[in-house]
């Protein structure tokens, strides 16, 4: 069992470059997931872990091992991929074995691979389904085919390249679930890309947020979105998304921005006179109350809490309310309340946090 | 009941547009498949006269095909089949597996190699035919490529001439093939298998090689198909000389004016086609893997 380590690691493909100088200490047993929009370089970057994708610069180690110029076979590590990457001409048990039969590390003797084949197929519920080929199965047992591959082999590290955006809705949800019940049983190191911030949030010990090919922040899901290092960070993570306005800073606890005056516990290192980028999230606006005025556009209905869609001076922002709470109407102006201490300020140059 | 009268009044519809639309495609069939067929068949069964009037002759059918000259074309086109289809696929999915890799320039040898396609089978004869010429050959100092040879059995140095010949021809054909379906296979289904520890030999036993199999049963089939057809090669390289006599060159080695013989030959022809092309997918199916 063991992390990984990415030293200032560079990837790039005829000269673009697609992971810039990335830093990130995966430690031993974590899920970590790498988040960020598609094309952002979190894929390239766990495709150098497995070993498909050369490295152009830095340094990549499992555990205490640089693993730059192992061949990917033998870095022990398994990947569960998007498509799955079954071999369609396989029985479901030929598969999970697969990983048994064919590499020269994990090779093991055929009462051992028989006995670990059926403990894999046993905890992915795949018992009943050993005989079929790949092609008369549902996406999810493909899927759990995938994961039973992976696991056989008992790697020190298990990357997973987006698994769930396959499945629908209702299967991801009690995938993720049944991913996370994995992690805590084989007690090994996960890397898991996603765009998808719910994954992140649900199942990460830690998420690492990429953008552009550079690391934008990591941390816990909690911190992260509670204090997002920087705007890009802020808007990415949270849905719907968290309000923005470009604002100027008019005293020691508040900013002025067009629609009224924000209130702001701690300015931090803003300073009074300067201009600001202020992102406030929709559950820390509240209707009734007097530091902004807005226009009702629209108000969604989500059942247990409602989406009221409001233009704000020139901007169009989300207040999220309980469902509980007395509706407002559309086309009426209202008052906005903000939490002053869940008020993020951002330099609107380098859009750092400020705060 | 209406509901159901107005379900049969629109499939009569649909049927007649439906007849309306394969009209071009039947004219067609129609005039360059079935009529000659059936005047194939026709000439089978007549013997044509010096003044062109026609007898009536059942047997003729029968006996050509059982006759020396049907039986020596198709034992020199089944010897032809045997030189040509699995030499023909090994080098075309090595050639194919060759260029299958992201490097620069590779598109040159794409075409390259997909060339032979684009050039007619009489002109590559005759290159063929020169480049094994004894006197300037680029090949006069290979020994066993002699086009004026007999040999015994199964070893024909003429006919090995030949279907070098037609394996060049048909390469471009096979390479392309393969190519495409090579590039059908999922990068991630080979990524695993690399992850997994295949190595590249047994990666491509073992994962490539099965599901490129329908891929290569169709270019088995079409291979042996055109092996069967072989002419202009034979025209060109031997003229039928020295045990090269193929099916087809026989069919049109008939005295001129008597249409009755090559008839029945071609028909029997056909009839070996389709059997072989049956066997094969009948046969080889059981080990072809689809996939989903």
């Amino acid at each position: 069992m063991s992390g990984v380590v990415f030293d200032k690691v560079t990837k790039t493909f005829d000269g673009v470059t697609a992971v810039d100088e990335l830093s990130l200490d995966i430690g031993d047993r974590e899920f970590m997931v790498l988040l960020g929009p598609s094309g952002c370089g979190k894929t390239t970057a766990l495709r150098m872990i497995a070993g498909l994708e050369s490295i152009t610069s830095g340094e990549l180690r499992i555990g205490q091992r640089v693993i730059n110029d192992v061949p990917a076979s033998d870095r022990d590590i398994a990947m569960v991929f998007q498509s799955y990457a079954l071999y369609p001409h396989m029985t479901v048990r030929r598969n999970i074995e697969s990983p048994l039969v064919a590499s020269r590390s994990a090779r093991v003797e055929p009462t051992e691979r028989a006995a670990r084949v059926a403990e894999a197929a046993e905890v992915l519920g795949l018992t009943d389904y050993l005989d079929r080929k790949p092609g008369a199965l549902s996406g999810g047992q493909r899927q759990r085919v995938a994961l039973a591959r992976a696991i056989v082999r008992r790697p020190e590290v298990f990357l997973m390249d987006e698994p769930l955006s396959n499945l629908d809705a209702k299967l991801r949800t009690q995938t993720r679930l049944e991913l996370v019940d994995l992690w805590r049983r084989l007690e090994t190191t996960f890397v898991y890309v996603t765009h998808d911030q719910v994954e992140a949030m649900t199942m990460a010990t830690r998420v690492a947020v990429i953008s552009g090919g550079k690391l934008q922040q990591v941390g816990v899901p909690q911190e992260v979105y509670d204090r997002p290092a920087n705007l890009f960070v802020a808007t990415f993570i949270g849905s719907p998304p968290m309000n923005v306005v470009e604002a100027t800073v008019d005293g020691p606890s508040s900013v002025a921005c067009p629609g009224g005056r924000v209130p702001v516990g701690d300015i931090g290192a803003a300073t009074s006179g300067a201009a600001v980028t202020v992102g406030i999230r929709p559950e820390h606006l509240a209707i009734g109350g007097s530091d902004l005025t807005a226009t009702v556009l629209n108000v969604e209905l989500l059942g247990h809490e409602r989406h009221v869609i409001c233009q704000v001076g020139t901007n169009r922002w989300v207040v999220r309310q309980d469902a509980a709470e007395a509706p407002v109407a559309v086309g009426h102006d209202i008052g906005l309340r903000v939490d002053p201490n869940a008020v993020h300020l951002f330099d609107p140059t380098s859009t750092e946090r400020l705060n | 009941m209406a509901p159901r009268a107005g379900t049969r009044r629109r499939s009569t519809r649909e049927a007649v547009v439906a007849y309306v639309m394969l009209a071009p495609a039947m004219m067609a069939f129609a005039v360059f498949a079935f009529w000659p067929f059936y005047r194939l068949i026709f000439f089978s069964l007549h013997k044509q006269r010096a003044d062109e009037s026609l007898v009536s002759r059942p047997n003729q059918l029968l006996d050509t095909l059982t006759g020396k000259d049907f039986l020596s074309g198709a034992r020199t086109s089944g010897l032809l089949v045997l030189y040509t289809v699995p030499l023909g696929i090994i080098l075309g999915v090595l050639m194919a597996v060759a260029v299958h890799r992201k490097l620069k320039g590779i598109r040159i040898f794409r075409t390259v190699f997909s060339s032979t396609v684009a050039s007619s089978v009489a002109v590559s004869s005759v290159v063929f035919l020169t480049l094994v010429n004894p006197q300037i050959g680029f090949f006069k100092h290979v020994s066993w490529l002699d086009l004026t040879a007999d040999g015994s059995g199964l070893y024909r140095p003429a006919l090995i001439g030949v279907s070098l010949s037609v394996v060049w021809q048909n390469l471009g054909l096979t390479f392309i093939i393969v190519l495409a379906g090579l590039q059908a296979i999922p990068d991630e289904v080979n990524e695993a298998a690399t992850l997994d520890g295949f190595g590249p030999i047994r990666r491509f036993f073992k994962i490539t090689l099965p599901l490129l199999s329908p891929t290569l049963l169709f270019v088995v089939v079409v291979l042996t198909i055109r092996a069967l057809q072989v002419y202009a090669p034979v025209k060109v390289l031997t003229e039928g000389a020295h045990q090269t006599s193929t099916l087809l060159y026989q069919i049109t080695n008939q005295p001129q004016g008597d249409y009755g013989i090559g008839a029945s030959m071609a028909i029997g022809l056909f009839v070996i086609s389709v059997v072989v092309a049956a066997a094969q997918y009948g046969i080889l199916n059981r080990r072809v893997h689809y996939g989903n």
